[in-house]
């Protein structure tokens, strides 16, 4: 008889460095393209408006930085207070919750955000605990008393990816 | 009287196909009450000697979404080619992730059973 080997469900489990990653990259990508179009549009308007010629490189440096540091605060933080998730961390199907596992406090989650800057000051090394950690937890994670976990069933999907697979007609011999 | 009759070789001398082709098994079936023998059954201390959990462990699902009906409607409530390659893109990154959890893991020798998988309100 055949040994069944079911796949596992990891819904809940914690989240490991690769998933991770490109759930980030998804987000910044997303974030910046909506922080350049926005800025874009809105320059446009102003100049059309106003008859300038403002750019992207007419206001000082510190105000950018300023602008899309508050805008990436919102947008990671406002998503994990909201949800627990940011575009990216639905696309790859993660989910931040408490280190218990209950939903993450609103407050804890948009204090998260300006933590995970505190992992890029460290020069990464903030990030080491996703890799190395037995809860897989980067500085922003203890310092928000967070954890990432997968929030999607692999088991189903094994399922559904079965379902799609064309039948096999079974030949008499 | 009976501890003297040797069953076994009596039983040995009849011929129990015979036999059976004599009995009428409709006509048999039809003296029987149903509902009254199924009123005498405890079915729900019946129920009890059941092993549900054994039984669906045997059950191979992979195999039953693939051969039946079921895997048609299980793909239909799903919504195809976005989910397919959702599905996919998930599983290549978990993928990864064991492969670094394996390695980080052998690195530091670390007892796998020791690692906790999840948050103690996912795995307890």
């Amino acid at each position: 008889m055949k040994e069944l080997e079911p796949e596992p469900s990891r819904l809940g489990a914690y989240a490991g460095p690769a998933t991770r990653a490109a759930a980030y990259f998804v987000d910044m990508a997303i974030s910046l393209g909506v922080f350049a179009l926005v800025i874009g549009v809105t320059l446009f308007l102003l100049n059309l408006t106003l008859q300038t010629d403002l750019s992207q490189s007419s206001g000082p440096g510190w105000l950018w930085t300023t602008l899309l540091l508050l805008w990436e605060w919102l947008y990671f933080g406002g998503s994990w207070g909201a949800s627990g998730k940011t575009a990216g961390m639905a696309l790859m199907g993660l989910r931040v919750v408490a280190r218990d596992g209950a939903p993450l406090d609103p407050w804890r989650g948009i204090l998260r955000a300006p933590y995970l800057l505190a992992s890029f000051f460290t020069f990464g090394l903030g990030f080491v605990g996703i890799v190395i950690g037995r809860e897989h937890r980067a500085l922003q994670d203890v310092l928000a008393g967070s954890a990432v976990v997968y929030d999607w069933d692999a088991r189903t999907a094994r399922l559904r990816f079965l379902a799609r697979r064309p039948r096999t007609v079974p030949t008499s011999s | 009287m009976l501890n003297l009759v040797d069953i076994d070789s009596m039983l040995e001398h009849i011929d129990v196909n015979k036999l059976l082709d004599r009995i009428d098994v409709d006509t048999l079936l039809d003296r029987i009450d149903i509902d009254r023998l199924l009123g005498r059954v405890d079915i729900d201390a019946l129920v009890g000697r059941v092993d549900v959990g054994a039984m669906v462990a045997k059950v191979d699902i992979e195999e039953l979404v693939e051969r039946t009906e079921l895997g048609a409607i299980i793909a239909d409530s799903t919504s195809g080619v976005a989910q397919r390659v959702l599905d996919s893109l998930r599983a290549q990154a978990v993928g990864l992730d064991q492969v670094s959890n394996a390695i980080v893991g052998r690195l530091l020798r670390r007892d796998r059973n020791a690692t906790p998988a999840g948050p103690p309100r996912f795995v307890a």
